[in-house]
């Protein structure tokens, strides 16, 4: 079943059309990848979807039964779709367990559940023995675990990655794709994932959704993404090749 | 393609009180009604031009001088708050000694007045350098330590300042008020072929001399000022590190030394204004005070840091602040009267809510 | 006994051993230390007060005397005019400001003021309060009411002339309550989710954190907790007037506290007011009788307060974090060892 539709969605910021006209589905358990060159409309769709933005026109419906367009971002949190931040946004000042708590606490009211879950998601997400300490002390891949585990921890259902391996090194980022995967694999969380780094996207993918100029030019599987011609002149270059894997 | 599968039913869930649409059409509805007074109000207007003539014949003075003192006031806002604007635009701090240091600066022209018989328009050549160095001192003492505090630890820290300030100041001339009268405020004075009798009538209103001088050497003040900021190279590298501190390091701006010249520059600038209100107010120990809560307000009223926008929002203080008090009288139904702060604080919370940004601001 | 105290967590231990020390306290004190003791736990209250918004919430309040002033003449109006206990119109006067703090709270936050334009906007309010009240008939305009004295000890109308101990121990009970919630905001939902707003509005927010309405019961649990300290203040001072109730030197006094202290520690608030009250005491019975060498300064009105800048100054540049941020910091390295052993016990155990 489709677990998100995104209807004919258009957001504008004065003339610009930021994202025109844009409408996919998203099935229950899948991994969609969203690419596209920089300004293409990538993040601002993000934030039509978690609520930081109107739409203009169109809608989002969740779940077959609710249109939750243009709910505030806590509500949406709240019908189970979790999100992260491109710039990473730790509580700073707060401990590594207590900021994926306030995660954890959208779906309990009791502090020692809340920790036992929040405990259990940073233990997931590998962070472990850092859970005591404050969040501002963590490496940049830590940061991004721990936005991970905080969006984890408010058990979502569907999880929007904004760009999780920008700034890691890649063997930071291949640690990150397999916990992602562990995370649709493992949670049944589906996924829709921006991500620039392109063999990551490729191999993590069921579909990949190609925006343009804030239009979606193409949705379909990673090959037949990768050999699309369109698409190839438009992002990736005419020297690209798809690095097997 | 999702159309084909529509899904039986959709639930919209509600956000708010109300939902989304009624909540639209709610403001529709209201700003159809705000719309429909205004027309009701003209056409009652040039229905009743009789009865507004007879109400204008009757208080048009009074609101004339409103208008008139306003502005020869507001310009004197200006120029305070415009060094504390600068002062925001650079530093980040809200200056809450700004008032204090303003005192600082009456009680200079007052001793340099009593004591040496200077006239306070000439004691400026004596307050804006002391008040110059006075801020660069206070920057380097206090505000310089703590630059990378947490913001409040700046406010504070004014606050602080402030205290010691105003109880200085105390304990040196104690709370009497004192003030200095002008021995020329009420003579002619020629210049040329046209003869200024003082205190000048303009339309049945009075025009002091104290106050037109004011006006003028504050307007003149703002224009050195703001050809300062535009046209010197140290204008421009204030503008530079106001708009991008890093970027103005980058590019070999000292950032130190600007945050210390911009302190001094804005402290200077209630140097000049002190000299200039003294003749028409009286000193004591707080008389900075209600300058510094009007500024804070010009300040966010003309963009936080916008040296033109203070100067503007200085006239419109001091336009709100005087019509504000002759409302009870002049208004055909009762109003109650109260003080002019009570306007100060009315405009700074209307400006917070819908144009934070200050009225030069873009959205 | 100690095993059984040692399982009550640390902060709770504490908050035990101070009220032990707050009920020993007027039993050692001269009459005036003792007014320097409840000036001192009353500023350590509305320190805590403004604690919960401006320092959990991390919604910077510059302008508490407005819920201060509103509970000061709340409960003094019902008294004077209507005969109400001040015990009952104290919690009137905290519903009133609580209420004060839901429209400004819901009309800033809906507009979307934060950090300094918060700041000032709260400062508007309370000087708006100030100038109207100066104007106001019911509560005598500018010229402030007095409360009639009853002339010895009342419980129910909260005096106590012939034995002001009581004063002391109504306003440390206040305290041990304002530190109690305090401690519990803190462990629970409701506090972790304040400190995520103020660390990171948008990202508590896609984290399924109501911003708008946690702001907000930030605001009027601070608001109620302020109005109650300035009911007491009045009926402890009995007089009111404008500035007493809605002046700046409430606000200014009132964070003061928590930020010599520690702003968003649950103890910096106490800590403030212990080092800054009795200084303020200390300095102006200082300056009322000097030393022999300083005698010229003998009752200057004003080198108290300078002398309380310029020490205010001080503290803000050498302890940018407040006091409290000091000794944690210290401790917390002491206790490093401590905790990694008390941590693998705890998995060895599991």
């Amino acid at each position: 079943m489709s677990l998100l539709i995104v209807e004919n969605v258009t957001k504008r910021f004065g003339g610009l059309v930021a994202v025109n006209d844009v409408s996919f589905e998203l099935q229950e358990g899948e991994a969609l990848g969203l690419i596209g060159p920089n300004g293409a409309g990538k993040t601002t769709l993000f934030n039509v979807i978690s609520g930081n933005y109107l739409p203009d026109e169109g809608r989002i419906i969740y779940d077959e039964r609710y249109d939750i367009t243009g709910l505030k971002p806590h509500r949406i949190c709240k019908f189970g779709i979790a999100r992260t931040f491109q710039i990473v946004k730790p509580f700073a000042s707060l401990s590594v367990v207590d900021n994926v708590m306030v995660g954890a606490f959208l779906r309990t009211s009791d502090t020692r559940e809340a920790e036992r879950q929040a405990r259990d998601a940073v233990e997931f997400v590998g962070l472990g023995t850092q859970a005591d300490i404050p969040a501002s002390s963590l490496t940049t891949a830590g940061r991004k675990r721990l936005e991970l585990a905080r969006a984890l921890a408010t058990a979502p259902r569907l999880l929007l990655l904004d760009e999780v391996m920008a700034g890691l090194t890649p063997t930071e980022s291949v640690k990150i794709v397999e916990l992602i995967r562990q995370i649709r694999d493992e949670r049944g969380v589906t996924l829709l994932v921006i991500e620039h780094v392109m063999k990551a996207i490729m191999s993590l993918s069921d579909r990949i959704a190609v925006l343009h100029h804030g239009e979606l030019i193409a949705i379909d599987e990673p090959s037949v993404i990768a050999r699309d011609e369109g698409v190839v002149e438009a992002y990736l270059g005419k020297e690209f090749e798809l690095a097997d894997d | 393609m999702a159309s084909e599968q529509q899904p039986m039913t959709i639930i919209k869930p509600r956000q708010g009180l109300l939902p989304r649409e009624t909540r639209q059409q709610l403001m529709r509805l209201l700003r159809y009604g705000l719309g429909g007074l205004v027309i009701v109000a003209i056409v009652w207007t040039l229905l009743n031009t009789g009865a507004i003539s007879t109400w204008y014949g009757q208080w048009g003075v009074v609101l004339r001088q409103a208008l008139v003192t306003g502005v020869l006031v507001g310009s004197v806002f200006g120029l305070v708050a415009m060094g504390l604007t600068l002062i925001f635009g650079v530093l980040h701090i809200i200056n809450f000694a700004h008032g204090a240091l303003l005192t600082v600066g009456m009680y200079i022209t007052f001793t340099l007045f009593e004591s040496f018989n200077v006239d306070p328009y000439l004691s400026v050549f004596v307050t804006i350098p002391a008040l110059f160095i006075l801020g660069i001192i206070i920057q380097r003492l206090i505000i310089h330590p703590a630059r990378n505090a947490p913001g409040h630890n700046q406010l504070l820290l004014t606050l602080g300042l402030a205290l010691f300030i105003e109880n200085a100041l105390l304990v040196g001339f104690t709370a009497t008020p004192r003030f200095i009268r002008l021995s020329y405020a009420r003579d002619e004075f020629s210049l040329g072929p046209i003869t200024l009798d003082f205190p000048l009538r303009v339309f049945g209103t009075t025009v002091t001399l104290e106050k037109l001088a004011a006006f003028i050497f504050a307007l003149l003040l703002t224009g050195v000022l703001y050809f300062i900021l535009q046209r010197t190279d140290l204008g421009k590298a204030i503008r530079a590190t106001a708009q991008d501190k890093e970027g103005a390091a980058l590019v070999g701006i000292d950032i130190d030394r600007i945050s210390m010249i911009t302190f001094g520059i804005g402290t200077a600038c209630v140097g000049a204004a002190a000299a200039l209100v003294l003749p028409f107010l009286q000193v004591d120990p707080v008389a900075g005070n209600a300058f510094n809560i009007t500024a804070f307000v010009i300040v966010v009223l003309g963009g936080m840091g916008n040296v033109l926008g203070a100067l503007i929002g200085g006239l419109i203080i001091g336009l709100t602040q005087e019509l504000w008090v002759v409302l009870p009288v002049v208004l055909p139904f009762p109003f109650p009267s109260s003080t002019k702060l009570l306007s100060v604080f009315i405009v700074f919370v209307l400006v917070l809510f819908f144009r934070p940004q200050g009225i030069l601001g873009k959205k | 006994m100690m095993e059984r105290l040692r399982q009550i967590p640390r902060d709770f231990r504490y908050l035990i051993a101070l009220g032990v020390v707050l009920a020993i306290v007027p039993l050692l004190l001269n009459q005036f230390l003792l007014s320097v003791a409840i000036q001192t736990v009353y500023w350590a209250f509305l320190g805590t007060s403004w604690n919960i918004m401006g320092g959990y919430a991390g919604q910077f309040s510059f302008g508490h005397a407005a819920f201060y002033g509103i509970g000061a003449y709340t409960s003094t109006v019902l008294l004077v005019d209507y005969g109400i206990s001040p015990w009952l119109g104290m919690l009137v006067g905290a519903a009133f400001a609580a209420l004060f703090g839901l429209i400004i709270g819901y009309l800033s936050f809906q507009f979307g003021l934060k950090g300094h334009f918060f700041a000032l906007a709260t400062f508007a309010f309370a000087e708006m309060l100030r100038l109207v009240s100066t104007e106001l008939e019911i509560v005598n305009t500018s010229v402030g009411i007095h409360i009639p004295p009853v002339g010895g000890d009342s419980w129910s109308k909260m005096q106590f002339e012939n034995t002001p101990e009581y004063y002391f121990y109504v306003i440390a009970l206040f305290l041990i309550v304002g530190l109690f919630i305090t401690i519990i905001i803190t462990r629970s939902k409701i506090g972790y989710y304040f400190q995520a707003i103020r660390e990171d509005e948008e990202a508590a927010a896609a984290l399924g954190v109501d911003t708008l309405r946690y702001k907000i019961y930030a605001v009027m649990i601070s608001a109620a907790m302020a109005a109650i300290g300035g009911s007491f203040f009045i009926q402890f001072f009995l007089f009111v007037d404008p500035s007493l109730a809605f002046g700046v030197a409430i606000s200014i006094g009132v964070l003061l506290r928590p930020i010599v202290g520690g702003v968003g520690t649950i103890w910096g608030p106490l800590v403030g007011a212990l080092l800054l009250s009795p200084l303020a005491e200390f300095t102006r019975s200082f300056v009322r009788t000097p030393p022999s060498f300083l005698s010229f300064i003998e009752g200057r009105a004003g080198v108290d307060v300078m002398i309380f800048g310029v020490i205010l100054i001080v503290i803000i540049i050498f302890a940018p974090e407040g006091v409290a941020g000091i000794a944690p910091r210290l401790w917390r390295r002491y206790q490093t060892g401590r905790d990694v052993d008390e941590k693998s016990k705890e998995t060895v155990a599991a």
